[in-house]
């Protein structure tokens, strides 16, 4: 009997112990008795056993080396999310002072109306209006949430926070929060200002941030 | 809630694995280090992202990738270093039962080396590397029958060149 009219794959099987335990057996009686099967099977060990002698362990001197190249890395990025952190409450602080300058303008002018990119982002959420060229969002994506859609909109630049926002956290992100009518709004202002839009209770926004990785 | 494993947790078991990988992707052992140590950086750097699984067919991925960027750049580039045979340090008290170990595995190698290329690789992800079939065939895009011939062909054939060079099997 060749290997072929013996059925490679049936010794395949075997040797990698994917055959049950009847067709196991038989396969085993059929090998005592067929030479190019047995060969084969011999070959097939032998090769393993050769292949198997080129794992090697790590020299010391390898482990130690890439243990120092982690270590600078792990410091390296440490020291990455200290400034980002530091440049995070920066941030804030500016948008702190944009708002409070903006409440004031509002005030003086009478106008109250919304920052084009939010306005636009409201529009989409509420009403499913599409977004107008020129509102500045790059990337407008859906995500789940248990009350309904929420549309993801980010930016290349930070969307203006408007004049009635409130400022908190989530995560440690820092993060501002709106209404317009029944829609909720939700801006994670860094690493990448995103802003979160959907007839859904804040609380909602918060976990889709969370669940999708806006924040950190 | 169970707590997520640190970085250190989840690929210290894997050093060696990816170390024998580097040794069969590189020419010569600093390649394999610089290769080695760009798996774990480029690892690390996307630890946040894995989604779990095994850590083994998410390095051995990780690894392949990053040889396959350095070739493509090493192609792209005159070759800055001679490639010379540089002694390694002797892993064993005895030189002489080292050396000879030394002169199979050249061996194996060579004869690695003659297999078709998807016999090859195949065989470096499964009996090296230690990947299950379905890691390989998924990190392969095959079907994982497929994986597995390869590895029994690539094997026997593997074991006939060797018995022509005269490596005698001690299993």
């Amino acid at each position: 009997m060749t290997p072929d009219r013996c059925d490679e794959r049936r010794l395949v099987g075997f040797l990698f112990g994917e055959l049950d335990e009847v067709d196991a057996a038989l396969f085993d009686a059929h090998l005592l008795g067929c030479d190019a099967c047995w060969a084969a099977a011999v070959e097939d060990r032998r090769g393993e056993h050769a292949a198997g002698s080129l794992r090697e362990a790590a020299p010391d001197a390898v482990r130690d080396r890439l243990r120092h190249a982690l270590d600078v890395a792990a410091r390296e990025q440490h020291r990455r999310r200290r400034r980002h952190r530091r440049s995070a409450a920066a941030a804030l602080a500016v948008a702190a002072v944009v708002a409070a300058i903006g409440t004031q303008v509002a005030r003086r002018s009478g106008r109250t109306g919304d920052p084009a990119a939010v306005a636009a982002v409201v529009s989409l959420a509420g009403a499913g209006r599409p977004l107008a060229p020129g509102a500045g969002v790059v990337q407008v994506w859906q995500a789940r949430s248990p009350s309904g859609g929420v549309v993801v909109a980010e930016s290349q630049t930070a969307f203006p926070m408007p004049a009635d926002a409130r400022f908190t956290t989530v995560g440690s992100s820092q993060v501002w929060l709106a209404r317009r009518g029944r829609v909720s709004l939700l801006c994670v202002m860094a690493p990448r200002s995103v802003l979160l839009a959907g007839p859904v209770p804040e609380a909602e926004l918060a976990s889709v941030a969370r669940a999708y990785g806006l924040t950190s | 809630m169970s707590q997520r494993p640190s970085f250190e947790e989840v690929v210290a078991a894997q050093v060696d694995v990816v170390w024998s990988l580097a040794r069969r992707l590189t020419r010569d052992r600093g390649e394999a280090e610089d290769l080695l140590q760009d798996t774990f950086l480029r690892a690390f750097a996307g630890f946040g992202r894995w989604r779990g699984g095994d850590p083994r067919a998410w390095l051995v991925v990780i690894c392949l990738n990053a040889a396959r960027d350095t070739a493509r750049r090493a192609s792209a580039r005159p070759r800055e270093v001679a490639d010379m045979a540089l002694a390694e340090p002797a892993a064993s008290d005895d030189p002489c039962a080292e050396t000879l170990r030394r002169l199979d595995r050249d061996r194996v190698e060579r004869a690695l080396g003659l297999l078709p290329p998807e016999q090859r690789v195949t065989i470096e992800l499964v009996d090296i590397a230690g990947m299950t079939a379905q890691a390989a065939a998924d990190a392969l895009g095959c079907p994982r029958g497929t994986v597995l011939a390869r590895v029994h062909r690539g094997r026997r054939r593997l074991a006939r060149l060797l018995e022509r060079e005269g490596v005698r099997d001690d299993s």
